[in-house]
């Protein structure tokens, strides 16, 4: 992949705070963008709405709004060019964000919430965007608890722990490729192989460190450590969706020591006994999700994951944002 | 003398309400197994369900309570009495009190005092409790634990008041008039409530609630004032969720007392939840039966405070939620190694 596409979108996300953002962002996309995000703002076309149906409103709510990624890394998956990363949206909170049919209360604070992105850049232009950010971390920071507690631990999710995730620089082809085998193991000789009844059946420690984190969105929480993870993170889900599999990426990447993907749906399954306190339907879900993983060695170390929880809950019958003030 | 039965039933609790507030072991034993008939239904809120006698009742609610709770304390602010259908039953409402020492239910003790509000009915026939349907907010307990699993209410949750004049306990003499007329208003706002089909607006609650309306809906759904705040918080989203709602009109009972009524049904309700937007739970369908146990009081022709619990908990057992799962897993860290 040409290096240039990662300068691209290292550019588009550094940009929002240098002035002329409008100017900026028609410089970065492609007139004809597709964008997917998140609930309630799911599939924007073209730059002009981009800018005018989330940057915008985003803007107008957090005007110091900053990026501070730390993981970012780019290759090729089937026939696109990917850069993708993980991090925060850090700003102050100064007025209401109007996000489509809802309007998100401003905290009157600085707040902190994270986003995963996903780039496809061709000749110079980004051409697909995929983002999710952890909406319900912004709603709670803005006094709005819209999910039941979390079974995992709240934090201010870190980056990597050798700080080492901005891969700015061309990074070892082999190292890339022992990243992807790993995670593609792990995704369909481990998570996949769930046989309905143990967490076991999985065998997750051929491939997962001993210490390994995982870093999960409000509602779910973090994990340190396998146990809590099945524990805190994978228990409840394949608990409740005990047929559950990945069902796709629309981008698998690694460069390096770090892999990522992402899936529109990544997940599917059947909801089949309670979770998050949510009763099980009988529904097909399919669930937004991305993941960044760090290796370390043979084995995954750190694990970041953006879940789109509101769209999930839709998934199964239930719009969040009805306690929300509807825009006018 | 038909009308003084209700003084009559209200005095003859009085023992064991005193037993109740003491919460003296020895004492309250002697007193349940005196003032229940030894095989009274009794019927109290999930994971209790159902209770055998008065000896049932202590070991399996008062007695891990009271380890729980050692200075449990039972405080009625509603004490009524009346009949419906040829049955006599007195009706109280209060908080339990007292502090939260050891774990109860799983719930890990706070060590500060702490509120659980109940409804009890008893039917009275011959001197003994002949039945008892009773809910204890249990949800309530687990929130000034922190340990509420499940969705955040939309109303405010606080101690329960009692009523704004402070003349809930009602010992005097009673009056028919009074009674069947708090009772009339009762039913016509009900009459009310049916007319949901054709829209909220049909329903015109402004004709029966007063304007400084309370509702103190159970931990988990939370107090609202204002009829505004009981349609946003309460009404219109349960509306809206169970459509089909309708009561089960054998099982219920609802009787006045000066300006008081109570009513009580085990169940009272039936329905299909088949909308979103009741406690952020997916619509899938389910048929399911409600226990909901009421007071209200009214105050110039209107409705002016209505104390209300729904066995919350009952309600996610039949959807098949695990709530004291939930709890736990929660709570870990705070859960006593076992």
């Amino acid at each position: 992949m040409d290096q240039q596409h990662k300068t691209r979108v290292w550019e588009y996300w550094q940009g929002m705070d240098r002035g002329d953002q409008a100017g900026f962002i028609s410089q970065a996309l492609h007139p004809d963008v597709v964008w997917h995000g998140f609930q309630p703002l799911r599939h924007l076309h073209g730059a002009d709405e981009v800018w005018s149906r989330f940057w915008q409103p985003l803007l107008r709510a957090i005007p110091d709004l900053t990026r501070r990624p730390y993981v970012f890394l780019g290759s090729r998956y089937q026939d696109g060019d990917w850069v993708c990363g993980t991090g925060d949206f850090v700003g102050t909170f100064a007025r209401g964000w109007v996000l489509d049919r809802v309007v998100v209360p401003a905290s009157g604070t600085s707040v902190h919430f994270r986003f995963g992105e996903f780039c496809r850049v061709q000749e110079g232009k980004i051409v697909e965007i995929r983002i999710i950010v952890d909406l319900p971390d912004l709603l709670r920071q803005a006094g709005i608890e819209l999910l039941p507690p979390n079974y995992g631990r709240d934090l201010w999710i870190p980056g990597p722990l050798a700080g080492d995730g901005l891969l700015l620089a061309e990074q070892d082809a082999a190292e890339s490729e022992k990243s992807l085998g790993l995670v593609e193991a792990m995704i369909f000789g481990g998570l996949n192989r769930y046989d309905g009844r143990s967490q076991d059946s999985q065998g997750l420690e051929r491939f997962w460190h001993p210490h390994m984190v995982w870093h999960g969105p409000v509602g779910i929480g973090s994990a340190y450590g396998l146990d809590e993870f099945k524990r805190n993170a994978q228990g409840p889900i394949v608990r409740a969706f005990p047929d559950r599999k990945g069902v796709g990426h629309q981008a698998r990447i690694a460069e390096g020591a770090f892999a990522a993907s992402t899936g529109w749906p990544s997940l599917a399954g059947t909801h089949q006994y309670d979770f998050m306190g949510w009763p099980p339907t009988g529904q097909k879900i399919g669930w937004n999700i991305m993941d960044f993983w760090k290796r370390d060695g043979h084995l995954l170390l750190e694990n970041w994951v953006m879940i789109d929880l509101i769209g999930a809950a839709l998934e199964s019958g239930v719009d969040l944002f009805e306690q929300l003030p509807q825009k006018e | 003398m038909t009308n003084d039965i209700h003084q009559h039933n209200k005095l003859l609790l009085g023992q064991l309400r005193t037993a109740l507030y003491d919460c003296e072991a020895t004492a309250l034993q002697r007193q349940l197994v005196k003032a229940f008939a030894p095989d009274a239904a009794i019927h109290l809120a999930f994971p209790f369900e159902d209770l055998e006698g008065p000896g049932g009742l202590y070991e399996q609610a008062y007695r891990p309570l009271l380890e729980a709770v050692p200075d449990l304390e039972r405080r009625d602010f509603i004490l009524m009495a009346g009949s419906d259908r040829d049955t006599n039953w007195v009706g109280c409402g209060g908080n339990y009190v007292g502090v939260f020492e050891r774990p109860w239910l799983d719930i890990p003790p706070t060590g500060h005092a702490v509120a659980m509000r109940y409804h009890e009915f008893f039917r009275i026939e011959e001197n003994r409790i002949v039945e008892m349907q009773a809910l204890w907010d249990i949800p309530q307990v687990m929130m000034q634990a922190n340990a509420w699993p499940m969705t955040p209410s939309l109303g405010v949750e606080w101690v329960i008041p009692g009523p704004a004049g402070q003349d809930g306990i009602l010992t005097g003499s009673y009056d028919e008039a009074q009674a069947k007329a708090s009772v009339q208003l009762v039913l016509d706002m009900v009459g009310g409530l049916r007319r949901s089909p054709d829209g909220f607006d049909a329903m015109e609650m402004e004709r029966y609630w007063h304007p400084k309306m309370n509702w103190y809906g159970p931990a988990g759904i939370g107090t609202a004032r204002r009829l505004s705040g009981f349609q946003n918080w309460h009404q219109f989203p349960f509306l809206r969720a169970m459509p089909d709602r309708q009561a089960i009109l054998d099982n219920g009972f609802m009787f006045g007392d000066g300006d008081y009524v109570g009513f009580t049904a085990w169940p009272g309700m039936q329905m299909t939840l088949s909308g979103d937007g009741w406690l952020g739970i997916p619509p899938a369908n389910q048929s399911l039966t409600m226990r909901s146990l009421d007071f209200w009081r009214r105050e110039d022709g209107l409705l002016r405070e209505n104390w209300v619990l729904v066995d919350l908990l009952s309600v996610y057992d039949q959807l098949g939620v695990d709530v004291f799962s939930r709890m736990r897993e929660v709570t870990h860290a705070r859960q006593l190694p076992r």
